[in-house]
Protein backbone atom coordinates (compact mmCIF):
# COMPACT_ATOMS: atom_id res chain seq x y z
CA UNK A 1 0.00 0.00 0.00
CA UNK A 2 2.99 2.31 0.67
CA UNK A 3 3.75 2.47 -3.05
CA UNK A 4 0.29 3.71 -4.06
CA UNK A 5 0.10 7.36 -5.19
CA UNK A 6 -1.31 9.87 -2.65
CA UNK A 7 -4.54 10.41 -4.59
CA UNK A 8 -5.29 6.67 -4.51
CA UNK A 9 -4.53 6.57 -0.79
CA UNK A 10 -6.80 9.58 -0.25
CA UNK A 11 -9.65 7.81 -2.05
CA UNK A 12 -9.01 4.66 0.00
CA UNK A 13 -9.08 6.75 3.20
CA UNK A 14 -12.48 8.10 2.19
CA UNK A 15 -13.74 4.55 1.72
CA UNK A 16 -12.17 2.88 4.76
CA UNK A 17 -11.83 5.39 7.61
CA UNK A 18 -12.42 5.23 10.52
CA UNK A 19 -12.65 1.42 10.65
CA UNK A 20 -9.43 0.75 8.73
CA UNK A 21 -6.50 3.16 9.13
CA UNK A 22 -3.98 1.43 6.85
CA UNK A 23 -4.45 3.82 3.92
CA UNK A 24 -4.22 6.79 6.27
CA UNK A 25 -1.00 5.46 7.79
CA UNK A 26 0.46 4.92 4.32
CA UNK A 27 -0.47 8.50 3.39
CA UNK A 28 1.21 9.78 6.55
CA UNK A 29 4.27 7.69 5.73
CA UNK A 30 4.55 9.29 2.31
CA UNK A 31 3.99 12.91 3.31
CA UNK A 32 5.26 13.23 6.88
CA UNK A 33 8.81 14.25 5.94
CA UNK A 34 7.62 17.09 3.73
CA UNK A 35 5.03 18.30 6.23
CA UNK A 36 7.59 18.22 9.03
CA UNK A 37 10.27 20.01 7.00
CA UNK A 38 7.89 22.84 6.12
CA UNK A 39 6.66 23.07 9.72
CA UNK A 40 10.23 23.12 11.00
CA UNK A 41 11.24 25.97 8.69
CA UNK A 42 8.17 27.98 9.60
CA UNK A 43 8.11 27.28 13.35
CA UNK A 44 11.82 27.30 14.04
CA UNK A 45 12.06 24.47 16.55
CA UNK A 46 11.88 20.74 16.41
CA UNK A 47 9.22 20.40 19.13
CA UNK A 48 6.94 23.07 17.66
CA UNK A 49 7.33 21.53 14.20
CA UNK A 50 6.43 18.09 15.47
CA UNK A 51 3.40 19.44 17.36
CA UNK A 52 2.15 21.23 14.25
CA UNK A 53 2.82 18.24 11.98
CA UNK A 54 0.74 16.12 14.37
CA UNK A 55 -1.98 18.75 14.27
CA UNK A 56 -1.94 18.74 10.45
CA UNK A 57 -2.37 14.98 10.18
CA UNK A 58 -5.09 15.00 12.85
CA UNK A 59 -6.93 17.54 10.66
CA UNK A 60 -6.35 15.33 7.63
CA UNK A 61 -7.85 12.37 9.49
CA UNK A 62 -10.93 14.40 10.43
CA UNK A 63 -11.34 16.19 7.11
CA UNK A 64 -10.35 13.79 4.35
CA UNK A 65 -13.91 12.49 3.98
CA UNK A 66 -14.93 16.00 2.88
CA UNK A 67 -12.14 16.41 0.33
CA UNK A 68 -13.96 16.76 -3.00
CA UNK A 69 -11.08 15.83 -5.26
CA UNK A 70 -8.64 13.19 -3.98
CA UNK A 71 -6.21 14.23 -6.74
CA UNK A 72 -5.69 17.45 -4.77
CA UNK A 73 -4.71 15.70 -1.55
CA UNK A 74 -1.03 16.72 -1.63
CA UNK A 75 -1.84 20.39 -2.28
CA UNK A 76 -4.55 20.28 0.37
CA UNK A 77 -2.19 18.85 2.99
CA UNK A 78 0.51 21.36 2.08
CA UNK A 79 -1.94 24.23 2.54
CA UNK A 80 -3.14 22.76 5.83
CA UNK A 81 0.49 22.67 6.96
CA UNK A 82 1.20 26.30 6.11
CA UNK A 83 -2.10 27.57 7.52
CA UNK A 84 -1.77 25.51 10.71
CA UNK A 85 1.73 26.88 11.31
CA UNK A 86 0.65 30.46 10.54
CA UNK A 87 -2.26 30.08 12.99
CA UNK A 88 0.12 28.75 15.66
CA UNK A 89 2.51 31.64 15.09
CA UNK A 90 -0.34 34.14 15.31
CA UNK A 91 -1.56 32.58 18.55
CA UNK A 92 1.94 32.66 19.92
CA UNK A 93 1.98 36.36 19.02
CA UNK A 94 5.72 36.64 18.65
CA UNK A 95 8.59 35.33 16.60
CA UNK A 96 10.04 32.02 17.73
CA UNK A 97 12.88 32.68 20.11
CA UNK A 98 16.26 32.49 18.54
CA UNK A 99 17.67 29.84 20.84
CA UNK A 100 14.90 27.49 19.83
CA UNK A 101 15.76 28.12 16.20
CA UNK A 102 18.94 26.10 16.35
CA UNK A 103 18.56 22.77 14.58
CA UNK A 104 18.41 19.69 16.80
CA UNK A 105 21.79 18.36 17.81
CA UNK A 106 21.44 15.24 15.69
CA UNK A 107 20.93 17.38 12.59
CA UNK A 108 23.86 19.67 13.34
CA UNK A 109 26.29 16.88 12.64
CA UNK A 110 24.84 16.12 9.24
CA UNK A 111 27.18 17.12 6.46
CA UNK A 112 26.07 18.51 3.11
CA UNK A 113 25.21 15.96 0.48
CA UNK A 114 27.89 16.36 -2.16
CA UNK A 115 27.71 14.24 -5.31
CA UNK A 116 31.24 13.08 -4.55
CA UNK A 117 31.81 12.72 -0.79
CA UNK A 118 35.54 13.13 -1.31
CA UNK A 119 35.00 16.55 -2.88
CA UNK A 120 34.20 18.26 0.46
CA UNK A 121 37.22 19.40 2.43
CA UNK A 122 36.93 19.95 6.20
CA UNK A 123 37.09 23.70 5.52
CA UNK A 124 34.17 23.46 3.10
CA UNK A 125 32.11 21.46 5.57
CA UNK A 126 32.87 23.97 8.35
CA UNK A 127 31.94 26.87 6.08
CA UNK A 128 28.74 25.14 5.04
CA UNK A 129 27.77 24.62 8.68
CA UNK A 130 28.49 28.24 9.50
CA UNK A 131 26.40 29.36 6.55
CA UNK A 132 23.50 27.06 7.45
CA UNK A 133 23.48 28.22 11.08
CA UNK A 134 23.57 31.83 9.98
CA UNK A 135 20.76 31.37 7.45
CA UNK A 136 18.53 29.67 10.02
CA UNK A 137 19.32 32.28 12.63
CA UNK A 138 18.47 35.17 10.32
CA UNK A 139 15.33 33.44 9.09
CA UNK A 140 14.08 32.97 12.64
CA UNK A 141 14.73 36.60 13.53
CA UNK A 142 12.44 37.87 10.78
CA UNK A 143 8.81 38.41 11.60
CA UNK A 144 6.66 35.35 10.91
CA UNK A 145 5.05 36.88 7.81
CA UNK A 146 8.40 37.63 6.19
CA UNK A 147 9.80 34.25 7.15
CA UNK A 148 6.71 32.52 5.78
CA UNK A 149 6.89 34.01 2.30
CA UNK A 150 10.64 33.41 2.05
CA UNK A 151 10.32 29.78 3.11
CA UNK A 152 7.49 29.20 0.66
CA UNK A 153 9.07 30.96 -2.29
CA UNK A 154 12.85 30.70 -1.93
CA UNK A 155 13.29 27.49 0.04
CA UNK A 156 10.33 25.43 -1.13
CA UNK A 157 9.87 27.12 -4.53
CA UNK A 158 6.08 27.34 -4.39
CA UNK A 159 4.38 29.29 -7.20
CA UNK A 160 3.32 32.88 -6.52
CA UNK A 161 -0.32 32.05 -7.12
CA UNK A 162 -0.31 29.29 -4.51
CA UNK A 163 1.37 31.55 -1.95
CA UNK A 164 -1.17 34.28 -2.65
CA UNK A 165 -4.02 31.83 -2.09
CA UNK A 166 -2.50 30.57 1.16
CA UNK A 167 -2.09 34.11 2.46
CA UNK A 168 -5.48 35.15 1.08
CA UNK A 169 -3.99 38.24 -0.55
CA UNK A 170 -3.60 39.38 -4.15
CA UNK A 171 -0.86 38.24 -6.48
CA UNK A 172 0.72 41.72 -6.66
CA UNK A 173 0.73 42.08 -2.88
CA UNK A 174 2.33 38.65 -2.59
CA UNK A 175 5.18 39.61 -4.93
CA UNK A 176 5.66 42.87 -3.09
CA UNK A 177 5.84 41.06 0.28
CA UNK A 178 8.36 38.59 -1.08
CA UNK A 179 10.58 41.35 -2.43
CA UNK A 180 10.43 43.29 0.84
CA UNK A 181 11.10 40.13 2.86
CA UNK A 182 14.20 39.43 0.74
CA UNK A 183 15.50 42.92 1.43
CA UNK A 184 14.76 42.56 5.16
CA UNK A 185 16.63 39.25 5.13
CA UNK A 186 19.58 40.83 3.30
CA UNK A 187 19.91 43.66 5.86
CA UNK A 188 19.80 41.26 8.79
CA UNK A 189 22.17 38.78 7.15
CA UNK A 190 24.66 41.50 6.32
CA UNK A 191 24.65 42.75 9.91
CA UNK A 192 24.79 39.32 11.59
CA UNK A 193 27.03 37.43 9.16
CA UNK A 194 28.98 40.08 7.22
CA UNK A 195 31.80 37.67 6.35
CA UNK A 196 29.34 35.42 4.48
CA UNK A 197 27.68 38.17 2.42
CA UNK A 198 29.12 38.66 -1.07
CA UNK A 199 27.92 42.02 -2.42
CA UNK B 1 7.52 48.12 -19.93
CA UNK B 2 5.33 48.22 -16.82
CA UNK B 3 6.91 50.92 -14.68
CA UNK B 4 3.96 51.34 -12.31
CA UNK B 5 4.26 47.85 -10.81
CA UNK B 6 7.96 48.03 -10.14
CA UNK B 7 7.88 46.18 -6.85
CA UNK B 8 5.93 43.29 -8.35
CA UNK B 9 8.49 43.02 -11.13
CA UNK B 10 11.44 43.11 -8.77
CA UNK B 11 10.39 39.87 -7.06
CA UNK B 12 10.09 38.13 -10.41
CA UNK B 13 13.30 39.61 -11.76
CA UNK B 14 15.13 38.28 -8.72
CA UNK B 15 13.98 34.71 -9.21
CA UNK B 16 14.16 34.70 -12.99
CA UNK B 17 10.43 34.48 -13.65
CA UNK B 18 10.98 37.70 -15.58
CA UNK B 19 14.14 37.56 -17.65
CA UNK B 20 15.61 38.64 -20.94
CA UNK B 21 17.61 41.43 -22.50
CA UNK B 22 14.69 43.88 -22.38
CA UNK B 23 14.51 43.46 -18.59
CA UNK B 24 18.27 43.83 -18.22
CA UNK B 25 18.04 47.09 -20.19
CA UNK B 26 15.15 48.15 -17.96
CA UNK B 27 17.31 47.53 -14.89
CA UNK B 28 20.38 49.16 -16.43
CA UNK B 29 18.69 52.55 -16.41
CA UNK B 30 17.47 52.07 -12.83
CA UNK B 31 20.64 51.43 -10.82
CA UNK B 32 18.90 51.64 -7.44
CA UNK B 33 16.41 48.96 -8.45
CA UNK B 34 19.19 46.92 -10.07
CA UNK B 35 21.00 46.89 -6.71
CA UNK B 36 17.83 45.66 -4.97
CA UNK B 37 17.41 42.89 -7.52
CA UNK B 38 21.06 41.84 -7.13
CA UNK B 39 20.63 41.64 -3.34
CA UNK B 40 17.37 39.73 -3.70
CA UNK B 41 19.02 37.28 -6.10
CA UNK B 42 21.74 36.61 -3.57
CA UNK B 43 19.19 36.11 -0.78
CA UNK B 44 17.32 33.64 -2.95
CA UNK B 45 20.53 31.76 -3.75
CA UNK B 46 21.49 31.63 -0.07
CA UNK B 47 18.09 30.40 1.04
CA UNK B 48 18.22 27.74 -1.65
CA UNK B 49 21.12 26.22 0.32
CA UNK B 50 18.62 25.27 3.03
CA UNK B 51 17.00 22.78 0.67
CA UNK B 52 20.05 20.55 1.17
CA UNK B 53 19.66 20.50 4.96
CA UNK B 54 18.20 17.16 6.01
CA UNK B 55 15.45 17.53 8.59
CA UNK B 56 14.80 14.26 10.39
CA UNK B 57 11.55 13.36 12.10
CA UNK B 58 11.57 11.54 15.42
CA UNK B 59 11.18 7.79 15.07
CA UNK B 60 7.97 7.64 17.10
CA UNK B 61 6.13 10.32 15.11
CA UNK B 62 3.67 7.91 13.48
CA UNK B 63 3.00 5.96 16.66
CA UNK B 64 2.28 9.19 18.56
CA UNK B 65 0.04 10.41 15.73
CA UNK B 66 -2.02 7.21 15.61
CA UNK B 67 -2.40 7.31 19.38
CA UNK B 68 -3.67 10.88 19.13
CA UNK B 69 -6.04 10.02 16.29
CA UNK B 70 -7.48 7.12 18.30
CA UNK B 71 -7.85 9.34 21.36
CA UNK B 72 -9.60 12.06 19.31
CA UNK B 73 -11.92 9.47 17.76
CA UNK B 74 -12.81 8.11 21.21
CA UNK B 75 -13.51 11.61 22.52
CA UNK B 76 -15.71 12.38 19.50
CA UNK B 77 -17.56 9.11 20.03
CA UNK B 78 -18.14 9.95 23.69
CA UNK B 79 -19.30 13.44 22.74
CA UNK B 80 -21.78 11.96 20.25
CA UNK B 81 -23.05 9.58 22.91
CA UNK B 82 -23.33 12.37 25.46
CA UNK B 83 -25.21 14.63 23.04
CA UNK B 84 -27.62 11.83 22.14
CA UNK B 85 -28.23 11.07 25.83
CA UNK B 86 -28.62 14.77 26.62
CA UNK B 87 -31.11 15.18 23.77
CA UNK B 88 -33.14 12.22 24.93
CA UNK B 89 -33.14 13.48 28.53
CA UNK B 90 -34.23 16.94 27.33
CA UNK B 91 -37.17 15.46 25.43
CA UNK B 92 -38.16 13.44 28.47
CA UNK B 93 -37.99 16.57 30.62
CA UNK B 94 -40.19 18.49 28.16
CA UNK B 95 -42.63 15.59 28.18
CA UNK B 96 -42.68 15.53 31.98
CA UNK B 97 -43.15 19.32 32.27
CA UNK B 98 -45.98 19.54 29.76
CA UNK B 99 -47.58 16.26 30.63
CA UNK B 100 -47.52 14.71 27.17
CA UNK B 101 -44.97 14.49 24.39
CA UNK B 102 -45.57 17.09 21.60
CA UNK B 103 -46.47 14.38 19.06
CA UNK B 104 -49.38 13.21 21.20
CA UNK B 105 -50.78 16.69 21.80
CA UNK B 106 -53.50 16.75 19.02
CA UNK B 107 -55.01 13.48 20.23
CA UNK B 108 -54.99 14.63 23.82
CA UNK B 109 -56.74 17.90 22.89
CA UNK B 110 -59.79 16.09 21.57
Amino acid sequence: MESLPPQTLARLCQETLPEDTRAFQALVGQLKARVYATAYRLMGSRQDAEDQAQEVFAKVYRGIQDLDDPAMVTTWIYRLTVNTCFDALRKRGRSPNTTAAAPPSADRDVEPQYADPNAATPEEVALWRELRDCLEDVLQRLDPGERGVLVLRDVEERPYQEIAEMLAIGLGATKMRIHRARLAFQQLFESLCPELWRP
Amino acid sequence: MPATNEEFNLAELADGTLAGPEWEEWLAVRPDLAAEVAAARQVRALLGELRAVPIALSADFEAALMERVRRDATLLGLLDLWLASFGRALLELIGALFGVPPAAAPAAAQ
